[in-house]
């Protein structure tokens, strides 16, 4: 979004707009990384799991918290790198990752609110969603039921990580990704 | 840039969301009905990928080896007793290996035996895990001008790893024989009993199928099978391990959650793959 506010100001030198540029693309860039870096070959039997779920985390995260930096194109873009890295059928993930961002920013206020125990609870039940709808329409995109293992794993692993993540996600919302500080 | 009217640019705004939804809603069911888009991306995306973590993976591996070593390091007289031991015990088996190929050459020359098939292989490196929550796959750069095609056969030091689904201008993926989709089918080495061996995206494939009677033993080990001529017969694919009466599982002889290396070769078998079939991961994964 654009300086909206009333008044005449100074156009912002070069290297001002690149770091509030920085700012602004900190969360994607950061959810990219993470996303990247579970992708190479760590001997983690976990890692397509944690990839979801941190990816997950990332994007419930910033969409409370700061939803300009999470655009839903990026959302929609994130999710079909995870299917096409994933072998997962196209689209999937985009989709439910484009519902978590919807469901995330109709309920930013509250969930802003509620403070940290009660957002993570509402973390759990966006993920839980998250989750059961990857396994329902896996299941029925292959026309077999799968073991639901993996799937269990990953709601899981979403649960651990997002208080570590909130933490750390917390600490550059107020100051790396903060594109007003710039 | 365009000026647009701030209601007009909150309405589009509050847009994008329902249109990019019904557009991977859409992607999906293209993905579903037409997998040529999909396995297009996909080989573009490993060719971008693959060099990057060829480059990424020299400092990875160069840590682990230190880290390896370090710990080396503590059982180094340990570790020294247990290969003298075991230098001992293979040098036996040489003696034996080296008498059976005489004999068996020997056999060969007199059933006038012809199948002295060449295979070509190519060794590449594995850069990325990468496997899915529903799938079990990995990533290989390639060079340039590579040989490799879909449907030849990976092994790795120990014994059977997969096939190539998918094969871009520098990186190939393949299918573990972990994955949902990986059906091989195998021979039980004391029995000659035949049977399947079913990926089910743990670490151990099921081995299921055999004939009445011919049931797997424990610790009985599984070559392939040339069976429906998707492999060549007799390459070491695991051991037979039971996890309850009646349920055997597979444990492979390739370190499958830990692959570095893997030899591509081409066994030229291709009997699966028709030449007319579009897309040969498809039907390599489903056979």
């Amino acid at each position: 979004m654009t300086d909206q506010r009333p008044g005449i100001r100074l156009r912002p030198s070069f290297g001002r707009r690149l770091d509030v540029w920085s700012r602004r693309g900190f969360p994607a860039a950061v959810t990219l990384l993470l996303i990247l870096l579970l992708e190479a070959p760590l001997g983690l039997h976990v890692s397509a799991q944690l990839q979801l779920a941190l990816s997950l985390a990332s994007l419930f995260f910033w969409s409370v918290h700061r939803p300009t930096s999470m655009p839903p194109w990026l959302a929609f873009g994130l999710g079909l790198l995870i299917d096409l890295l994933q072998m997962q059928p196209i689209g999937l993930s985009s989709l439910v990752f484009l519902l978590v961002v919807g469901v995330a920013r109709h309920w930013r206020h509250d969930l802003r609110r509620l403070g940290f125990m009660l957002s993570w609870l509402g973390f759990g039940f966006v993920a839980l969603g998250a989750v059961s709808l990857i396994y329902a329409a896996s299941s029925l995109l292959r026309w077999r039921l799968l073991p639901p293992m993996p799937c269990v794993d990953e709601l899981m692993l979403a649960l651990m990580f997002y208080p570590a993540l909130a933490v750390l996600f917390g600490h550059a919302h107020r100051y790396a990704a903060a594109p007003e500080q710039a | 840039m365009i000026r647009l009217s701030i209601p007009f640019r909150q309405a589009l705004a509050r847009l994008t969301l329902p249109v990019l939804a019904i557009l991977a809603f859409g992607l999906i069911l293209i993905g579903k009905a037409d997998v040529v888009i999909e396995q297009y991306l996909s080989a573009r995306l490993s060719d971008v990928l693959a060099p990057l973590y060829d480059v990424v993976s020299a400092p990875l591996d160069a840590a682990r080896a230190e880290m390896t070593d370090v710990a080396g390091l503590w059982s180094l007289r340990k570790e020294n007793r247990r290969l003298r031991a075991e230098n001992q015990q293979l040098r036996r088996w040489q003696a034996v290996a080296m008498a059976l190929d005489a004999e068996n050459s020997q056999l060969k020359a007199t059933l006038h035996w012809s199948n002295n098939t060449t295979e070509k292989f190519v060794t590449v490196p594995v850069v990325a895990d990468n496997g899915g929550v529903y799938a079990r796959s990995v990533l290989v750069s390639t060079g340039p001008h590579s040989p490799i095609a879909p449907g030849q056969i990976v092994l790795d030091a120990g014994g059977l790893v997969g096939r190539v689904i998918e094969v871009g201008s520098r990186s190939a993926r393949i299918l573990l024989i972990t994955d949902l989709n990986s059906r091989v089918p195998v021979t039980l080495a004391d029995s000659r009993g035949h049977a399947m061996l079913l990926g089910n995206n743990g670490p151990r494939p099921r081995l299921m199928y055999w004939e009445d009677g011919d049931a797997p033993k424990e610790g009985e080990q599984v070559v392939t099978s040339a069976e429906a001529g998707a492999y060549p017969a007799g390459l070491p694919v695991g051991s037979v391990h039971y996890i309850g009466p009646g349920e055997a599982e597979l444990i492979p002889d390739a370190d499958l959650s830990r692959l570095e290396l893997v030899r591509v070769v081409d066994y030229g078998v291709t009997d699966m793959l028709p030449p007319e079939t579009p897309h040969p991961a498809v039907k390599a994964g489903a056979q």
